[in-house]
């Protein structure tokens, strides 16, 4: 009976006071020529998108947000999301990708034949390319995504829409990614710097 | 001569060696089947279900009914516990002949039940820890909790915390110390939120927060050992006067949502159950070295300081491989770290039982020992009078 309470005893709710995190005062100071880290500052990026992509309402999930139109009512979006890590494997979001467009899962031995590379704020990245149906609009459709983790955000750069539009964007997604940039974080106790898409 | 009674029938069967052999016979098979199983159902739901169980359980695929066709973990372990202490009993009295055989079987049943204590009272969690970052919790990644947040005062909060197994009920929940009840209208333990697209037809989450703008599916749980569910809920906030709305919470989604109800803000959150400590660990610096002209490990260190508020302890310890920082019945294992080498991944194993089986083993091994001495003292000391 002991054992049995020592082990349910864990499933119900609990209720504490804890110190905030990141208290002042609190913990010790750090040694000389370590940079703060523990000031949970907001995820921001800046980067510089085509001039023909349109800024489009960023929601709340998404720290960028781009509309791409072209001829015959052609519609793209770009979006800049982190989340934080782990956020799935690569394996696990190209396969949620492929499934956007309507193509099957693959394995992880074929992941490093799709895998681009391309570069995003000055380090090396993978970008991944699904083209299919959509499942619910029947139409063409194409993805093209990247995604790199950096300071405990998995930050996820994607475009997606008609397909046609998204291949002759892909050289300016490309350029885009190159654009990236991670402002350095604001002190503790201070804002963090806006994200400027 | 009288007939043994029903309970004497009962007490052999128990200490008789058949059933130990049974057990064992079947301990092997659940071994065998469970290992296998782990290549479809990975590491831990294998573990919770062939070793964790009183039964295995089997259905047909998509069907909504299972029936127990082996005996689990816990049903063998438990039975060969019985046995043991019943041939302990009847058959092993303490004897000076027999000292060597009764410390064997004291060994095998502090084993067992040593394996259950660490079944049911062991936490496995992780500390991930930046440069300079400090923690006084770590946090289980397999197991979500939602918490409900309010501040005290200039630098404490007050923490309602309900675990996954509440969550996965779907039940309504009315902490005391909550003015609301949390009424859990959906748990997902492996999901995929997303935004909304024109084409999709499915409506959005939730009527609050974030969950307005986007949508959550239900996911397969995760098997491999190197992925995890991400959990999500959707949870309804029931005051006397009505219903708050409904709030889309995950793991997926990581930051705070607030809630305000009679001038006071919350923050709900879905999160890695935390296990929080009276102390913090603060990386001071990682250290990752290879072989040179390969990426190959040749060493990787964390050099954590541990401050500690209601006794001042301040001291740097370092933890490397096969180096731990053993400290107030916690253990830290240096499991990881970041890819730009800047931050640390320590696991952290509290494990109340974690000296029996080093007792166990000793114990067995003595109790060996002696028995063979014994039977060895006997040979040789019947030759000499022979």
């Amino acid at each position: 009976m002991a054992l049995a309470w020592a082990g349910c005893g864990r499933e119900q709710v609990q209720e504490y006071q804890v110190a905030r995190e990141s208290p002042p005062g609190q913990p010790p100071a750090l040694p000389s020529g370590h940079s703060d880290m523990t000031a949970a500052a907001a995820p921001a990026l800046d980067c510089k998108p085509p001039s023909d992509w349109q800024e489009a309402d960023r929601g709340q999930m998404r720290v960028a947000s781009f509309r791409v139109s072209g001829g015959e009512g052609q519609q793209a979006e770009v979006s800049v999301i982190p989340l934080p890590e782990p956020a799935g494997t690569v394996l696990d979001n190209v396969n949620r990708w492929r499934g956007q467009v309507g193509l099957a899962g693959v394995a992880e031995a074929e992941l490093a034949g799709l895998a681009q590379p391309v570069e995003i704020a000055g380090q090396a990245a993978k970008l991944y390319e699904a083209v299919g149906v959509h499942p619910d609009t029947g139409k063409r459709a194409s993805i093209l995504a990247a995604m790199m983790p950096r300071d405990g955000v998995v930050w996820f750069f994607k475009m997606s829409g008609d397909a046609d539009l998204v291949a002759g964007q892909k050289r300016p997604f490309v350029e885009f990614l190159k654009t990236v940039s991670f402002p350095e974080r604001a002190p503790a106790g201070q804002p963090g710097a806006a994200p400027a898409p | 001569m009288m007939p043994p009674s029903f309970l004497d029938r009962v007490v052999r069967f128990l200490a008789s060696i058949r059933l130990t052999a049974v057990c064992l016979v079947l301990a092997l098979g659940v071994v065998f089947w469970g290992t296998l199983a782990q290549v479809e159902m990975g590491l831990y739901r294998a573990q919770h279900e062939f070793f964790r169980s009183l039964f295995i359980y089997w259905g047909p695929a998509r069907a909504a009914w299972r029936i127990p066709v082996f005996p689990g973990g816990y049903l063998v372990g438990g039975v060969l516990l019985v046995n043991l202490i019943a041939a302990l009993g009847k058959r092993f009295a303490l004897t000076p002949k027999r000292l060597g055989l009764w410390l064997a079987h004291v060994g095998l049943i502090l084993l067992l039940l040593g394996q259950l204590l660490s079944d049911l009272l062991s936490q496995e969690s992780t500390l991930h820890l930046r440069e300079g970052q400090a923690r006084n919790y770590s946090e289980a990644e397999r197991e979500t909790e939602l918490a409900v947040v309010e501040a005290a005062g200039a630098d404490t909060d007050n923490v309602v915390v309900i675990p996954q197994r509440l969550l996965a009920q779907e039940k309504t929940i009315a902490p005391g110390r909550l003015p609301f009840a949390v009424r859990v209208r959906k748990f997902f333990a492996n999901s995929e939120v997303a935004e909304p697209t024109a084409a999709a037809a499915q409506p959005a989450a939730a009527t609050q927060g974030i969950g307005r703008h986007a949508i959550v599916r239900g996911l397969a749980r995760a098997t491999a050992m190197n992925t995890r569910d991400v959990p999500s809920a959707v949870v309804e906030i029931e005051t006397p006067q009505g219903s708050l709305g409904t709030w889309l919470l995950s793991e997926f989604i990581g930051e705070p949502q607030s809630l305000v109800w009679s001038n006071r803000t919350y923050q709900l959150t879905l999160r890695p159950r935390r296990y929080y400590t009276p102390y913090h660990v603060q990386l001071v610096r990682f250290q990752h070295e290879v072989y040179p002209g390969t990426d190959i490990p040749r060493h990787f260190s964390s050099r954590v300081r541990l401050s500690r508020a209601d006794t001042g302890e301040q001291r740097e310890v370092l933890i490397y491989m096969n180096n731990p920082l053993r400290y107030a019945g916690a253990t830290y294992y240096q499991s990881g770290f970041d890819p730009d080498n800047h931050g640390t991944i320590l696991q952290v194993v509290r494990n109340p039982s974690w000296l029996t089986p080093y007792l166990a083993c000793a114990l067995v091994g003595a109790g060996l020992l002696i028995q063979f001495a014994i039977h060895l003292w006997g040979f040789v000391f019947k030759r000499r009078t022979a």
